[in-house]
């Protein structure tokens, strides 16, 4: 006979304070959202934002605000939501695959792999040489665009993975990913020195980043490229969980380290490479944001952490696309500049807090 | 007559080690290996001898160079990663390092084998998740994060996973390297009474001796040779076959007490001891330390015993007829040293 009842003695852990937050986070994100919209060269009153939102304003008094609205304000909210998004998530993806707490889509050259990838397409391609002319192949142009920067990052992962392969120290793989970051940067830049200076002009103009380069036409293409990514690295969650033990225990679990790497490498590609082909390369939030989330929700589960990142990433970009108009009315900061400034505390927060990078995992 | 195989694991005429660029290193040969249903094995070897190679080719973690490795009578070979992974769960040596990842998550982990594709646990998962903390004895941290554990802690919960997984087999790969003595101790009473009261298998490696001679239904003994001995501990004992193989290594391997023997004995250094039985197995223990051969025909002799007025022990020397008495064992040393030199 049993003595004890093990159901008065036993709770099992309940997820409610984690689900508030995530709703906590969503409607942040709403107001953000709606912030992002209203503020930019032309103030718009909130109120009205929300009206012509939700569509109850079809009155002819404000036709300029619609018109600004939905072909300017609304591509680049969402544009800022799905890159926050991305690049947070492929962060995580990155943190956990590596067991390396500074692993980032930008830490690891993703982002200049898909400045090569785009470089190649802008400066290589005689005919379509510009931007502009890309612009004007309309929606295939960019899907070229998603293209190049795709195979850019997925061919430095690999690399990278290689390495992560043969070294498993963690500072050694951090180097060698600056370094190969370096050197792809160097061969654009030599490869710029030849090039007619209109292309060098729009490559230059690609490099400072920016969420405003997605028309209205281009958003469904940046949408589908990143829910693709995101519902991959959805399905990942449990698999990811696994590899926080190490391969060695996930292997021994049954699950099958080469596939769930090949998935990750694709997922983390596609999503870092999508939003750098169109917005240019934005770093520190694919660090930062992970941190903040497993920090915040004191978890390392990744069916928690991958709606939480996705929610917290969007919140940071919206934040610093409001942060890079506040200059005023003229000139809005380049985006990367902005994550930059918020973003790099936090990783040196996150590096002194650990001490030894090597010694922790993610 | 037959008899019905009940082994868990069983090898034969398998041969381990690696092969790089067309080279083939052996690392062992020719093992027979039996663990049976119910028993708690030990691999015990020197560091570098392979235990940890022969672990990988017994959980599928490498392939056998050559011969067979059967799991539950069936071929390894033929046996899918995800299969394998309901018959054979890992302890591994090197603490696992993940901040934010509490143990009742990690626990839940080892329920992959068995769950859906968004891991969510039905009722029987979570019973199994509960009775493995409580047989582990983790229930009071199961909302602490792994990093807050200590190491003993952390072992217990990676133990408590691998029960989570359910499996007839739990291989452990040096699990109390990184422990100190009373985690060590706990650690394999513990994974003792899995063995008695769970039904499942154990198949543990260490370097330590006293702990494997203590714990195991049988002792797999890799030697520098590339063989390996097997048997009971005690038949490995009574049989004087560690004796062998440990001289053949060049240690003193103490058949009464089951330890090496650290100090070699000097020979000019004789001496007799008798008294009560506590004060003379811890006075022998620092003769010995001192180079003295413990034996009844030698010249000095000492009597170590409790002193009935004052309840504390006491020492007395006797050489050529003088008696010496001693309050304290260093003090009886100090006056050996100088005798003798």
């Amino acid at each position: 006979m049993e003595r004890h009842n093990p159901e008065i003695i036993w709770q099992w852990p309940t997820p409610g304070r984690k689900l508030t937050w995530l709703a906590v986070m969503g409607a942040v994100l709403l107001v953000l959202l709606v912030l992002d919209i209203a503020l930019g060269s032309v103030r718009i009153p909130v109120a009205d934002v929300i009206r012509i939102l939700t569509y109850s304003d079809t009155g002819s008094d404000h036709l300029a605000w619609i018109k600004i609205i939905h072909s300017l304000r609304i591509p680049k909210a969402f544009t800022a939501i799905l890159a926050g998004a991305a690049l947070s998530v492929s962060g995580l993806q990155m943190q956990t695959l590596f067991r390396n707490p500074l692993a980032g889509p930008s830490a690891l050259g993703l982002t200049s792999g898909a400045s090569l990838g785009v470089a190649i397409l802008m400066l290589g391609t005689g005919s379509i040489a510009s931007t502009y002319a890309i612009r004007q192949l309309g929606v295939g142009g960019s899907w070229l665009i998603v293209l190049a920067s795709f195979t850019g990052s997925a061919l430095i992962m690999m690399l990278i993975t290689t390495i992560a392969w043969r070294v498993r120290d963690n500072v050694v793989l951090l180097i060698v990913g600056l370094l190969v970051s370096n050197l792809i940067l160097a061969l654009v830049s030599i490869w710029q020195y030849f090039s007619e200076p209109e292309q060098i002009q729009s490559f230059l103009l690609w490099t400072f980043g920016s969420l405003s380069g997605v028309s209205r036409q281009q958003l469904p293409i940046l949408v589908t490229v990143i829910l693709a990514g995101l519902l991959l690295s959805f399905v990942l969650s449990k698999q990811l969980n696994l590899l926080l033990l190490g391969e060695q225990y996930a292997g021994s679990m049954g699950l099958s380290i080469q596939r769930t790497k090949m998935l990750v490498i694709g997922s983390t590609s596609l999503l870092a490479g999508a939003v750098t082909g169109f917005c240019g390369p934005i770093g520190f939030v694919g660090i930062a944001v992970p941190h903040l989330c497993r920090a915040w929700l004191n978890t390392s589960d990744h069916r928690v952490l991958m709606p939480a990142c996705c929610l917290a990433g969007a919140n940071s970009m919206l934040a610093c696309d409001i942060v890079a108009q506040l200059p005023g009315y003229h000139t809005t900061l380049p985006i990367n500049a902005v994550t930059a400034v918020l973003g790099c505390p936090i990783v040196i927060a996150v590096v002194l807090r650990r001490r030894n990078v090597n010694n922790a995992g993610v | 007559m037959t008899t019905t195989d009940t082994s868990v694991l069983r090898t034969t005429a398998l041969s381990i080690g690696y092969r790089h660029n067309g080279k083939t290193a052996v690392v062992c040969r020719d093992l027979n290996l039996v663990l049976n249903d119910k028993q708690f094995v030990c691999l015990l070897g020197a560091n570098g001898a392979g235990k940890s190679t022969l672990l990988r080719t017994l959980s599928g973690v490498q392939p056998a160079l050559e011969g067979n490795v059967y799991i539950q009578q069936q071929d390894i070979r033929r046996i899918t990663r995800p299969e394998l992974a309901h018959k054979i769960s890992l302890v591994l040596t090197d603490p696992v390092q993940a901040g934010n990842l509490s143990v009742y998550t990690l626990l839940t982990l080892g329920r992959y084998p068995y769950a859906g594709w968004l891991g969510m646990l039905n009722n029987k998962d979570r019973d199994i998740i509960r009775q493995a903390a409580e047989t582990t004895g983790i229930t009071a941290f199961l909302d602490k994060n792994i990093h807050e554990l200590s190491d003993g802690e952390r072992q217990k919960v990676m133990i408590a996973r691998a029960l989570v997984q359910d499996t007839p087999l739990i291989i452990l790969d040096e699990p109390t390297a990184h422990l100190d003595l009373p985690n060590r101790v706990a650690t394999v009473r513990l994974l003792r009474s899995l063995v008695q009261h769970t039904g499942k298998s154990v198949l543990l490696s260490t370097h330590e001796l006293d702990l494997a001679l203590q714990a195991a239904d049988n002792v797999w003994l890799m030697m520098p040779n590339q063989s390996m001995l097997c048997g009971a501990p005690e038949d490995l004992i009574l049989n004087g076959t560690f004796e062998e193989a440990f001289r053949r290594e060049g240690f003193d391997f103490n058949r009464a007490t089951g330890t090496f023997s650290v100090h070699k004995a000097e020979s000019h250094k004789a001496i007799d001891i008798h008294g009560d039985a506590q004060e003379v197995f811890w006075t022998t223990r620092a003769l010995q330390r001192e180079g003295y051969t413990i034996t009844g025909t030698a010249a000095r002799s000492v009597k170590a015993y409790t002193d009935q007025d004052n309840k504390a022990p006491r020492w007395e020397l006797r050489h050529n007829d003088t008696t010496t008495g001693f309050e304290t064992v260093a003090a009886l040393l100090t006056h050996l040293r100088e005798q003798t030199n």
